[in-house]
């Protein structure tokens, strides 16, 4: 595991990731994890450079969540483009292959879809809402994602 | 074309904000909403300002707002909705053991893509239970739901 210069913890958890784009239509690789969203485990996209966790409807549509808990947005403007959906706290863990998992208490997107659109997206994790609070370092060298919370003390 | 003083029309703050939500427009939107007193807006007036900030894509800004509408206005309960869904990731570690199947689930994937390219899958330990075209085929079919891993195939 990783460890700062005084010997706390980096990172508490570490698992391996894919590396491979995230649409047919793609050819950039991006990194994906596996992530248990309220139970369900998911492969899930990293996206630095987005915000909040968006969950795929595919699988939202099995998670169940009360409309009532959630807020419904007419529009959201996600990486520049505007999707109408539902905000919701969702749990997600990020599970380790070694050190231990990471909980995460997340701002998660759930877009709504128009009857002849289809989704082509796999679900992922931004940085606002989601990734803000975690610690996390990518070796590509052996394709291991590490991660840890910051607001312990390692 | 030349723009005169009669051509001139004075927009109210409100109106700025829809436009530049309506036009995804960030920077306008910010430097429209840093310029509201907010201490005297209401709390439909914040409601509507978080929905319209999450459009113009200043999803800090909704964050920021959704808060201090939330403190003014503690019985509200929408804003109280918009401001624990938007509030900042909380993360904590979670004492479990390491998971070894996330790796053999990511080596059954990597081996069989092409074969399943498309479909959504269910695996467990790097085994496969199950195939089909959409997520809640593969997921109502399965007999146990414990650890599986339901992702499409990319």
């Amino acid at each position: 595991m990783l460890n700062f210069e005084d010997g706390r913890l980096f990172a508490q958890g570490a698992c391996p990731f894919l590396y491979q784009p995230a649409t047919e239509q793609e050819t950039t690789p991006r990194i994906f994890i596996a992530v248990e969203v309220e139970g369900i485990r998911v492969e899930t996209a990293i996206d630095t450079g987005g915000a909040y966790f968006v969950c795929g409807p595919e699988v939202a549509d099995l998670l169940g969540l009360d409309p009532a808990d959630g807020v419904e947005t007419d529009e959201l403007s996600i990486r520049g483009y505007k999707i109408s959906g539902t905000l919701h706290r969702l749990s997600l863990r990020l599970l380790a292959e070694e050190g231990k998992p990471l909980q995460v208490e997340a701002t998660a997107f759930i877009p709504r879809l128009q009857p002849y659109q289809t989704w082509a997206l796999p679900s992922f994790m931004g940085l606002l809402g989601c990734l803000e609070r975690i610690r996390f370092a990518v070796d590509p060298a052996t394709n291991t994602f590490y991660f840890g919370p910051i607001d312990e003390e390692g | 074309m030349q723009v005169t003083d009669s051509d001139k029309v004075l927009v109210d703050r409100d109106t700025l904000l829809k436009t530049a939500a309506d036009l995804g427009d960030e920077a306008l939107f910010l430097e429209v909403a840093e310029g509201i007193d907010w201490t005297q807006r209401s709390a439909a007036e914040f409601t509507r300002a978080v929905h319209l900030a999450l459009a113009a894509g200043a999803h800090l800004f909704a964050r920021k707002l959704a808060r201090r509408g939330a403190e003014q206005y503690p019985d509200h309960e929408e804003l109280q909705k918009l401001a624990r869904i938007l509030a900042p990731a909380r993360v904590m570690t979670i004492d479990l053991p390491p998971d070894k199947s996330v790796r053999e689930n990511q080596i059954w994937l990597r081996e069989h893509a092409d074969e399943y390219k498309g479909q959504w899958v269910a695996l467990r330990d790097g085994d496969l239970l199950g195939a089909a075209p959409t997520a809640d085929e593969v997921w109502e079919r399965l007999e146990s739901r414990e650890n599986v891993l339901l992702t499409k195939v990319r």
